[in-house]
């Protein structure tokens, strides 16, 4: 919801807007109108998944370990979810080899890193159609005009929207700086301390 | 009379929204933008003791991720979307809150919270009690 605010999508009104927030964690799919959330889905899918995968790929594959933090600098170097093109990017790991034991360097392209992380990717693919199918046909017919909204910081996996576009036929844009979208929306709803009651969690 | 002070109140207090997130976590000030904007890691020293001291938060604490000895974890209390270790949650809100909030600042803030859609009701507690205990007026969570 509060990405959706900060996306700066018109909730308040009475039409479909559909906002998927891909944070570390989790992935959330959701369709807002009228201020309220009228279906979402979330996903235990998000950044760390796709850097646990990558580890997990490199150790089958090339039998070297590398570190949490060591994948996630390759997903943000040369992560890539779709071939959009023919541009392979390639990058230098270092890491330690299970079956010596010793440290070494590895060259590894976006190829493979896309292959690494096309399951979770799939998961969040299929969590979007989930949604899709589940929304009331009024709002369905909405979004099929204004699209889906990528947030949050997968929003910057490369090529995401076109995968995206690919696998829904709908117009897919990212927000407007992404990974600060949840913190300026709640920030804005400061401002509208109505806005701030009706969309507050109850407790 | 409520609604008075209230209002009064709104003027001088920065409030704050913040985005609880696995990942990073981001502090919004009313009228400044963006003041804070951290990885979601806390560095935990354990004592000869057994007792526990909080070393570092954010920033510094993801340098360690990964890098510490024995004494020392480097822990992501938001691990999977849910809050995965209560205490340090707490501690880093707190941590957070008070690094742009300074308690100098006689007026308590308003804070809005936004928090993981699948959080549960013991969760929500946790989270509204603890931006309580680091000094806020009131507590809203958003999705």
């Amino acid at each position: 919801m509060a990405a959706a605010i900060g996306a700066g999508l018109p909730i308040t009104e009475a039409s479909g807007n559909m906002i998927v927030d891909i944070g570390g964690g989790t992935t959330e799919v959701a369709v807002i109108s009228l201020a309220g959330v009228v279906y979402s889905q979330s996903v235990r899918i998000g950044g760390d998944k796709l850097d646990e995968s990558i580890v997990q790929y490199m150790k089958r594959k090339y039998n070297l370990l590398i570190g949490e933090r060591t994948a996630e600098a390759v997903k943000i170097g040369i992560g890539n979810v779709y071939a959009a093109d023919d541009e392979v990017l390639s990058m230098e790991v270092k890491g330690r080899d299970l079956v010596s034991g010793i440290p070494k360097t590895l060259e590894i392209n976006s190829g493979e890193i896309r292959e690494a992380m096309s399951e979770p990717i799939n998961t969040i693919v299929e969590a979007v159609r989930i949604t899709l199918e589940r929304t009331p046909p009024e709002l369905a017919a909405d979004i099929v005009d204004k699209g889906i909204v990528l947030a949050g910081g997968g929003a910057y996996l490369k090529n995401l929207d076109l995968l995206l576009r690919e696998e829904t036929g709908l117009p897919v844009t990212v927000a407007e700086d992404p990974l600060s979208c949840v913190v300026y929306g709640s920030g804005k709803v400061l401002d509208h301390i109505d806005l701030l009651r009706q969309v507050a969690v109850p407790s | 009379m409520l609604n008075i002070f209230d209002a009064l109140w709104g003027m001088f207090s920065n409030d704050l929204a913040i985005d609880l997130g696995t990942a990073n976590t981001l502090v919004f000030m009313k009228g400044k933008g963006i003041v804070v904007s951290e990885p979601s890691v806390v560095a935990v020293q354990t004592g000869y003791a057994g007792q526990r001291k909080v070393l570092a938060v954010g920033k510094d604490a993801k340098e360690m991720l990964g890098r510490t000895p024995g004494s020392i974890t480097a822990i992501r209390p938001m691990k999977d979307g849910v809050i995965a270790d209560f205490d340090y949650t707490e501690e880093m809100l707190r941590y957070f809150i008070r690094k742009v909030h300074n308690r100098k600042n006689l007026v308590r803030p308003r804070i809005v919270i936004c928090v993981p859609s699948g959080i549960t009701q013991v969760e929500k507690r946790a989270v509204r009690e603890s931006a309580e205990s680091a000094g806020a007026r009131e507590v809203y969570l958003i999705e």
